[in-house]
């Protein structure tokens, strides 16, 4: 056992210096050949976790606007088809939809339907109601 | 034929050299400050590691063993909080941790007045006992201490004071 000191009460076990070197060169070897080795690895896994990322908005993304309702009404090719088919139609399918209010608000607003247009609408589906209650009902 | 001197194998001659220089001295600092051998022997070398990792960077703006000393006494204060963190959870204390290594590891072999005086130096904060080490057993100036601790010296005098006072205090009470 060696003892550095006088002043202090610390030993240390025999040869432990030179074994001290000796693993500090072979963990510093290690290591160089390791980061050689590994270096390109976090950059890869970086790219990889990007592309994922991305990936994965655009699929939410995706899915998003082609199951919500008043976005695909929103679409200009959808307002092509839509002109073909007769109001009361749609309004009849509209009412069987589980379509909310306020999401056929939202819609309205974002298209800048004005009051007077809704009133007009209101009017026409008034009549289209009583005419449905009474062939129908 | 003549091996070719490059930046690798420079390093690796300079650090070669570092090592045999140094690392008695590296230890001892560390090891009067974590107590624990084994402990002592891992900070010894994570703190050789970083040596090596940062040799290109030493831009020599201070003595190579004022920084490599800065390296290994972050290392030890890092462990330590370390250390102090984990005891709370264990229902202990930092210097009750210590105070054990010191009374029950085969590495310690003084007599009382040297097991006393690093008794009463557990009692003092981290930073004050790593500047009494500094002064009283590595018999640095406190200029070197500054430039380590990158405190003014003002600040280590009275905080060197301070200690050796607390220390007095502790040796004179009865066991």
């Amino acid at each position: 056992m060696k003892k550095k000191s006088e002043k202090h009460p610390f030993k240390v076990p025999e040869n432990y210096f030179s074994d001290l070197e000796r693993q500090i060169k072979s963990k510093v070897k290690d290591k160089g050949q390791d980061s050689k080795v590994i270096s390109i690895k976090p950059a890869l896994l970086k790219v990889a976790a990007t592309v994922l990322l991305l990936l994965t908005i655009s699929i939410v993304l995706y899915k998003k606007t082609n199951t919500d309702p008043i976005q695909i009404a929103g679409n200009s090719e959808v307002n092509e088809i839509l002109k073909d088919i007769p109001d009361e139609a749609i309004i009849e399918y509209l009412t069987e939809s589980n379509l909310e209010v306020e999401q056929l608000i939202n819609f309205a607003a974002s298209k800048n339907i004005n009051e007077t247009e809704l009133e007009e609408k209101n009017e026409i589906e008034e009549e289209i109601l009583k005419d449905y209650i009474d062939n129908y009902l | 034929m003549e091996e070719q001197l490059t930046k690798n194998n420079l390093t690796e001659i300079e650090f070669s050299v570092i090592l045999t220089n140094y690392k008695e001295r590296i230890y001892w600092h560390i090891r009067k400050m974590v107590i624990d051998h084994d402990d002592s022997d891992d900070i010894t070398q994570d703190t050789f590691i970083k040596v090596y990792e940062n040799l290109e960077k030493f831009k020599g703006d201070s003595d190579l063993f004022t920084w490599i000393y800065r390296i290994a006494t972050n290392e030890c204060l890092k462990f330590l909080r370390k250390k102090k963190r984990a005891s709370i959870f264990s229902f202990s204390s930092l210097e009750s941790e210590l105070n054990n290594s010191l009374t029950s590891s085969v590495y310690v072999d003084g007599n009382e007045v040297e097991i006393k005086l690093q008794k009463a130096l557990l009692k003092l904060p981290d930073k004050q006992r790593l500047i009494f080490n500094m002064k009283y057993f590595d018999n640095m100036s406190y200029e070197e201490i500054s430039s380590i601790t990158e405190t003014s010296v003002g600040g280590l005098k009275a905080s060197y004071h301070h200690a050796v006072k607390k220390i007095k205090k502790y040796i004179s009470l009865p066991d």
